[in-house]
């Protein structure tokens, strides 16, 4: 009887056999080695290639894990610096600006435009009668007139902005002349929207480029804020006053905050703390 | 060989089988460590020529499974490798483990060898560097281990052949 180490000749036709086949498999053609060894893969080897499939993958995980956490670091910072998030930071820096020079006299509150139909001239304010809001508050932005609060809440309050028909404003330049009624141009299909100042003396001539602000008349808005600039005149034959055209200083769309003057602080008037560009 | 002691080899060496298909691939150093060559030889200590011959056949045909582009360079290396392990357990040096590291570390570059030559794809400085280098490299770290392997399992292998 033949041991457990002894070579038969057995033994040496099942080396030959083996190599012999080894010999053939790596001659045949690459599609049939293919899929000679996807037979293979998907038999016998099916667990040890999942093993070896997962394996990869978590060494790919870990070596790459570095390089992930730069990638998700830089895409923070880049959402971070969205220019939205940046326009919204810059107005509550101008903001804070205004509340630091107003000092008294003002409510602060966001603001939610109406995206409904209908509601595009409005924003409603996350403001009531509890933090002091009262209806016809002027409501203002760091840049100028926003508008006018029109109803009142205990805890919200709706305010009519620019371009609401409503919404009139009385008006002069920046050095006094030229007085007049600042409201929305009327819809004329143009994707540009334009404040109209109307009832300006003939005498009175306003330079593109001037700035246009409250003047005080009416008691509503205090005398000095904003409103826009004069970009030309709109010309009307037989006419005894003059009509301009502003561009507005504040687009209410793109507001989420604003501060709504109480009536001591516009009585007291807020003149000087929107200082002329 | 006792019941349990064949259950405690067949466990190692299935052992080692799964450490070539996860550890190897997770560590993914350019030194590898080849499991397989080391499970090979001492299974190659227990049988006979022919059926190590198999045995290498096998595990050779299943590492090419999961490289198609070597498909039989590496079924044909460790076939030789098994069938020297066990040719020289019997002929001359018995369950030696110096000799089976020797087996090792010849097997593990052999199976590189036939790889690397089968695949083409490394050419010129790289395809010295492979071999000159790196395959040296890893049959000296899996003969090292492998020595410590074959150390454990010599008590239980069978001796050489008397004439």
């Amino acid at each position: 009887m033949r041991g457990a180490g002894e070579e038969t000749r057995t033994d040496r036709l099942l080396v030959w056999a083996c190599v012999l086949v080894s010999i053939v498999l790596l001659t045949l053609s690459p599609a049939r080695q293919e899929r000679a060894a996807s037979a293979v893969r998907e038999t016998v080897v099916a667990p040890l290639a999942a093993w070896q499939v997962r394996a990869r993958l978590v060494q790919r995980a870990v070596t790459s894990y570095d390089s992930l956490i730069r990638l998700a670091d830089s895409t923070i910072r880049q959402a971070q610096a969205l220019p939205a998030i940046e326009a919204e930071n810059a107005q509550l820096r101008a903001l804070l600006g205004l509340g630091a020079a107003l000092q008294w006299g003002f409510v602060p509150a966001e603001a939610v435009p109406g995206r409904a139909m209908g509601d595009a001239h409005t924003v409603i304010l996350s403001g009531g009668t509890r933090r002091g809001i009262a209806a016809l508050s002027p409501v203002v932005a760091a840049s100028g007139v926003v508008g006018l609060i029109a109803a009142v809440e205990e805890t919200t309050s709706l305010a009519i902005v620019w371009p609401h028909p409503d919404l009139r404003v009385s008006a002069t330049g920046r050095d006094g002349v030229g007085f007049g009624i600042v409201s929305a141009r009327p819809e004329d299909g143009s994707d540009v929207f334009l404040l109209e100042l109307r009832g300006v003396p003939f005498r009175d001539s306003l330079a593109v480029g001037t700035e246009i602000v409250s003047s005080g008349a009416g008691g509503v808005f205090p005398r000095g804020i904003p409103i826009g600039r004069v970009v030309g005149e709109v010309v009307q034959g037989g006419a005894w006053s003059r009509t301009y055209l502003v561009q507005p200083a504040v687009r209410p769309a793109d507001l989420s905050a604003v501060m709504v003057l109480t009536a001591p602080r516009v009585a007291a008037g807020v003149d000087s703390l929107w200082p002329a560009p | 060989m006792t019941i349990p002691s064949r259950l405690t080899f067949a466990l190692g060496i299935a052992c080692l089988l799964l450490l070539q298909h996860t550890v190897r691939p997770l560590l993914g150093w350019r030194i590898e460590m080849d499991w397989q060559v080391i499970a090979l030889v001492l299974m190659a200590w227990r049988v006979r020529p022919g059926l190590a011959a198999l045995i290498g056949f096998g595990l050779g045909v299943i590492m090419d499974a999961l490289v198609p582009a070597t498909f039989g360079a590496g079924a044909l290396a460790l076939t030789l490798v098994g069938y020297a392990a066990a040719r020289f357990r019997t002929g001359f040096f018995g369950a030696s483990v110096a000799v089976g590291t020797v087996i090792v570390a010849l097997g593990k570059y052999l199976v590189d060898v036939a790889v690397v030559v089968a695949e083409g794809r490394l050419r010129g400085v790289g395809l010295a560097a492979q071999l000159g280098l790196w395959s040296p490299l890893s049959a000296a770290l899996t003969a090292l281990v492998g020595a410590g392997l074959l150390g454990l399992a010599r008590t239980e292998a069978p001796g050489p052949r008397r004439r």
